[in-house]
This record gives structure tokens, sequence and C-alpha cells, in this order.
């Protein structure tokens, strides 16, 4: 059953590079409209993805249906996809009008077709007073507009973006954040955007696929893959977390107690309902640096959890404190404290105090 | 004061050193290249003594001596030879040129090497070797004789067809050379997006690969052109009596005819087309960067 609403249907995509797997057995469905994002780090396969969808490279195994057909040995010029390049790849010799206008020219379009098309899509990312321009004439930002106007203007069923913000600098790649956001719902079209960039993810995206080393870790929404990490990669790829290795000592209904070698204490948690667990296992704990709170009060409300530990450095960066805290030899954690007022008089290095969570913001993971 | 003499000192023993480095090149080519040039241009304006010396005496007689039909077709021949030479260069030295620039990096310099390798016999024993090919019972009539192809031999050598295979096979390395380093530096992507961007492969060529090679395009082209234009060695062993090139006129002036003022006169008139055609295709192949700045 080919499922309609999907955009692309992505099934045990298979690509070697010569003895190593690029991409290892990634399925995955992109659904129409949707902004969707294949985040991982240099080297994870997911540009190998991207191309394999735009037909620049061949799958060894597996398919790729856009729109219910399949691609198989559909050249990229017969794709209903564009591609935005990573360095853009506007081409030098032609005019910002004449870039926009080159793929409806070779899709044959009629010349008044072609001039209101590329009104509107020069319109659509705002330079239209620019068009006579050369691309080397242009800003950074303002040839990565051209280069979604020159792809966008084709009224492709999907657009892919390879690393689409990469070459900007971080002022204008927040702004362009909210832009590309705004161009795919003004454009009614799937995006597929490669990045590394995991806040431009999770910014961005209405679903994220979290590849390493050519596997699919974990598709989910920006909120899901942040917030429940299903694996430690992910945890550590998206976000700062902090982590604890233990093994479960009791079982009390659906809380447990874990115990880390590395700590004096106990930690209670929530057992995940689907997971199998038994006393003996052993978990890793993950939370999140603004989970965290400090107090030098021992005592906690139910469903907290506390642990002692000592402050090892504090960094000030504006919006808000972080503090490294040492609860074990071997545990350093992070803290973020928003820099409101009540908390101008920071803590210092040495002082001892008590790292506080709600139990249920502790991810939990059996390895 | 005091600070100003040391660096005084420093800037004039830098130009001095200056001086020294370009001094044996900037000698060489006045002694030997711009002297004798003036030297053309006096010569051409003087006239023929009796037994073939130089009487000084300023005329224009051999400039109006060239304006007879028979220069002009010989100067029209010899551009129509050195145009087909360079078409066909460009036609076979293209596809040759991208394969080459398109292959693997470590790959390219043996391809590179093997357009090279043919300089390094002497040029004149290589056109020699070309009668033996092309002559009435030389080895491409015999071959083509064995396999049934014709019936009787065919006449190559001493004829148009015989100058332009020569000026072609001399002259290809100097077209593939710019034309490789072109596009070797046209952006695999662009291609790539052009493709994207639903061109068909005879596009990408047209619209993308051809207009960004296009200073390689000119550079080759003028380097195959104007030695094809000039050249004299080819015609007269390949092309005999029968295709007289306006390189082989200005030696048959200067060693045979012993017209030194006529061959003179010949050879500013060639400089003159020459300088003009190149500063025409430089004004064409500009850089893009250039003809923005005029924009």
């Amino acid at each position: 059953m080919v499922d309609q609403s999907a955009s692309i249907d992505i099934a045990s995509l298979v690509k070697r590079h010569g003895t190593t797997l690029a991409v290892d057995h990634v399925s995955l469905t992109v659904q129409r409209g949707e902004f969707f994002s294949l985040l991982g780090p240099s080297g994870a396969g997911k540009t190998s993805v991207l191309r394999m969808i735009a037909g620049f490279e061949t799958p060894d195994e597996g398919t790729i249906r856009i729109d219910g057909r399949s691609m198989e040995a559909v050249p990229p010029n017969r794709r209903p996809v564009n591609l935005v390049f990573q360095s853009y790849a506007l081409f030098p010799h032609m005019t910002v009008a004449e870039n926009v206008a080159f793929g409806p020219t070779m899709q044959g379009a009629s010349r008044v077709d072609i001039i209101s098309r590329v009104r509107l899509a020069l319109d659509m990312v705002k330079l239209s007073l620019k068009e006579a321009r050369l691309p080397s004439q242009l800003s950074g930002g303002e040839q990565q507009r051209v280069a979604l106007a020159r792809a966008l203007v084709n009224r492709p069923s999907v657009l892919l973006l390879d690393e689409p913000l990469s070459a900007l600098d971080q002022q204008l790649r927040q702004e362009m954040q909210v832009e590309l956001k705004s161009i795919q719902e003004r454009a009614a079209c799937t995006f597929v955007c490669v990045t590394h960039h995991q806040e431009e993810a999770l910014t961005m995206s209405d679903r994220v696929a979290v590849m390493h080393q050519g596997q699919v870790l974990q598709i989910g929404s920006p909120q899901d893959v942040y917030e429940f990490p299903t694996s430690a990669f992910v945890a550590r790829f998206i976000g700062v977390s902090n982590e604890l290795r233990g093994m479960i000592r009791r079982i009390d209904g659906e809380r447990a107690i874990v115990q880390s070698p590395d700590l004096l204490g106990e930690v209670q948690i929530i057992l995940p309902t689907h997971m199998a667990i038994q006393v003996g296992s052993p978990v890793t704990l993950l939370i999140r640096p603004e989970r965290l709170r400090l107090s030098t009060a021992a005592q906690r409300m139910s469903g907290e959890q506390s642990l002692a530990a000592s402050v090892d450095k504090v960094l000030y960066s504006g919006s808000d404190r972080r503090y490294l805290v040492r609860l074990g030899e071997h545990v350093v954690w992070n803290v973020r404290v928003p820099n409101d007022e009540s908390r101008r008089n920071g803590l210092v290095r040495g002082d001892t105090l008590h790292v506080r969570w709600q139990i249920s913001d502790a991810v939990v993971l059996t390895e | 004061m005091k600070t100003s003499a040391p660096a005084g000192r420093a800037e004039f023993s830098g130009r001095a050193v200056c001086w020294w480095l370009i001094g044996p090149g900037l000698l060489w080519m006045g002694l030997l290249f711009f002297v004798p040039l003036c030297l053309v241009v006096v010569i051409s304006f003087a006239s023929r003594g009796t037994y073939g010396g130089l009487v000084w005496s300023f005329s224009l007689t051999n400039y109006l001596d060239l304006l007879h039909p028979l220069y002009a077709r010989i100067l029209g021949q010899s551009i129509l030879l050195a145009a087909v030479t360079t078409v066909l260069c460009l036609i076979m030295g293209f596809p040759l040129a991208y394969f080459i620039a398109r292959a693997a990096p470590r790959r390219q310099g043996v391809l590179l090497l093997l357009v090279m390798i043919p300089f390094w016999t002497n040029f004149l024993v290589r056109t020699y070797a070309w009668m033996f090919i092309l002559r009435t019972e030389g080895l491409l009539n015999t071959l083509l004789l064995k396999l049934g192809v014709i019936a009787a031999p065919i006449e190559l050598l001493y004829s148009n067809t015989a100058v332009v295979i020569g000026l072609v096979y001399g002259y290809l390395p100097f077209m593939v050379l710019p034309l490789y380093v072109a596009l070797e530096r046209v952006d695999r992507t662009l291609v790539e997006a052009a493709w994207d961007l639903y061109a068909t492969r005879w596009a990408m060529l047209w619209q993308i690969i051809v207009p960004l090679a296009r200073p390689g395009i000119m550079a080759g082209c003028l380097l195959v052109f104007i030695p094809s234009l000039g050249a004299f060695l080819t015609p007269d062993l390949l092309g005999g009596a029968r295709s007289m090139m306006i390189g082989s006129l200005i030696q048959h002036e200067f060693l045979v005819a012993r017209d030194w003022p006529l061959g003179a006169a010949i050879s500013c008139l060639l400089m003159l087309f020459v300088v003009g055609m190149m500063s025409w295709s430089l004004h064409a192949a500009k850089p893009l960067s250039r003809q923005e700045d005029e924009s």
C-alpha cells in the first residue's frame, strides 16, 4: 500500500562508499507540506540521502518514492524535486532573473509564463529590486534567497535544502531560520533539509530525523527528540545533557531506585512503560541542564529528587548562568539558571548545595 | 632623519636586486626580439637592390605591391586554413580536455603528460613522418588499399588537406592545455544545479560549461590560430607548391627571392592583422569580473 499523503517514501535505503556503509537501511516517510530535517554530525550519511532523493546518487538497495512514484532510473532533470545547494551553485554568468528563469526555460515554459513566475518567485524572497544583478554582486544572504527562488519557481513537489544556512553568519542565520519557515508556509511545499546544526533543525522543522553512522536513530517532532531522546547519542547531539550510569536496585510499582557506582546516594526514577526493566538492569539517566535547580536546603517536595553537590565552576553567559557542579568523583553536571534578579548574588566555586529535579524530567535509557 | 636613511637604503638595494633579476630577461627580449622587430619594420620601407641587397631609400612600394590580388589570395587561403585548423582542434580538443579535467586528480597529471609527449620529438622529424604516412605509396594508402576501402591510392600529400592534418596534429596540444585549465575550474555543482533544474545534457554543455570556459576557449583558439597562420614548415613540407601559405611566402621572399623589403612588408602586415585580432578576442574573452565593473 502506498501512503497517499506521503510526499517522500524511503524504504531500507542503502548506499555503500567502498566498503563503508554511508547509508545503512534508512526508512522514513515525509508527509506532504511538512518541514522535515535530517540532522546529524558530518559523515552521518544525511547528504547522501538527500543526493539520492535528488537523483545525483543511485541507491545500492532500497527504494525512493516521490508522490507515490518510484524514482528508480529517473534522472535528476525528470524528478519533481529541486535542490538548494550548500554553496548555492548560482550560475555566475547569469543575472539573478536569468538564474531564476533557468528552470522554467528548460521546461519549455512560455515567455509570458516565465516572466510572471520569475517575478512571483523573486517577490517571495523579497529580491525583486535586484533581478538585474549578477550573483557576485549580492551578499551571502541575498545569494541564498536567489538559490531559494531559483528552486521554488519550478513549484517542485519537494524542495531539498543542503545545509542551507551554513555559509551565513550567526545573526543572519537566525533571521533566515524564521524566513525559511515562513517561505515554506507560503509556498505550501514539502521541505527536506539537511543540517548538522541542532538549533536550526529544532527551530524550523515539523519533524526531525537524527542520523548517525548511516542510520536513523530517532524520528520525531523537535520536542520529542529533545525531551525524550531514545539513545544517549541523540541526547548528547541535541543540546547539552547530564548523564548518570547506574543499575536498578529496587522496583516499586511504576517507580524504581537506581544506584550508581559514581555516586553515594540513590536516585528515584519513573520506569518507562515501553521498556522491559528488571532489578539489576543497567540504565542511563539523562537530565537537561535547564531542568535542574540548585538549592541550599536538602529537603525536597514529593516527586522530586535531590543530590548533594559542590560548585566546580561558574560560567556567566548573559541571559543565564551555567554552573558545573560535582556530584561525585567522576560526575560533573551542567546546571543552567536563568539570570533573573533573585539570583544576582550567585554561588561561587566551592559552595556546597543540593541539585534538585522532578523525577519525571529524567529520561531513562537501557543500553 | 635617522630612521629614514636606512629605510631609503633598503629600498635602493631592493630596487637594485629587482633590476638584476629582470635585467637578463629584459636584455634578451630587447636585443633579440625588439631590435630585430624594429629592423623588420625599417626594412619594409626600403627597396631591393639589383642583386638582392638593400637600398636605403624610404618608399611605400612594398606595401603598394601587396595590394596585388595574388597576395590577398594567399592571405585569404592562410586565414582559411588556419581557421579550419582551429575549428578542428577545438572540436577534437574540447572533449579531450573535458575528459582530463573530470578524471581523478591523480590521473590528470598522467593524462596531461601524454598530451605533451609529442613535444619530446622534434617538430621537423614529426612532420617528415607525416609525409611517409600521407604520400601516394605511403602508410595510409597502403593500409586502405589492403583493407579494400579504396581501389586506387588517393593523393593526400601536397594538398590543403595534408596541410590541415599536419597543423591540427602539431597544434592540438596548444588547444587542449588552456581548455583543460578553464574546464577544470568550472564548478561541478553548477553542472549538477543545471541538471537539477531540468537541463538536458546538451543544455548543460551550451548554457553552463561553454560560457564558463569561454576564456580558455578563446586562449586555445588564439594559441592555435596565430601559429597556424604564420606556419611555414608544415605547408612547405606537406602542402608543396600547390598550397602556399603566408608563412611560406615570407620565407620564400627572404631566402629564395632575396627580396627582403617585400618579405618584411608582408611580415608587418601579418603582425598588424594578428595584433588586431588578438585585441579583439581579448576584449571578447574578458573575464566576468571586469565586465561586471562596467555595468
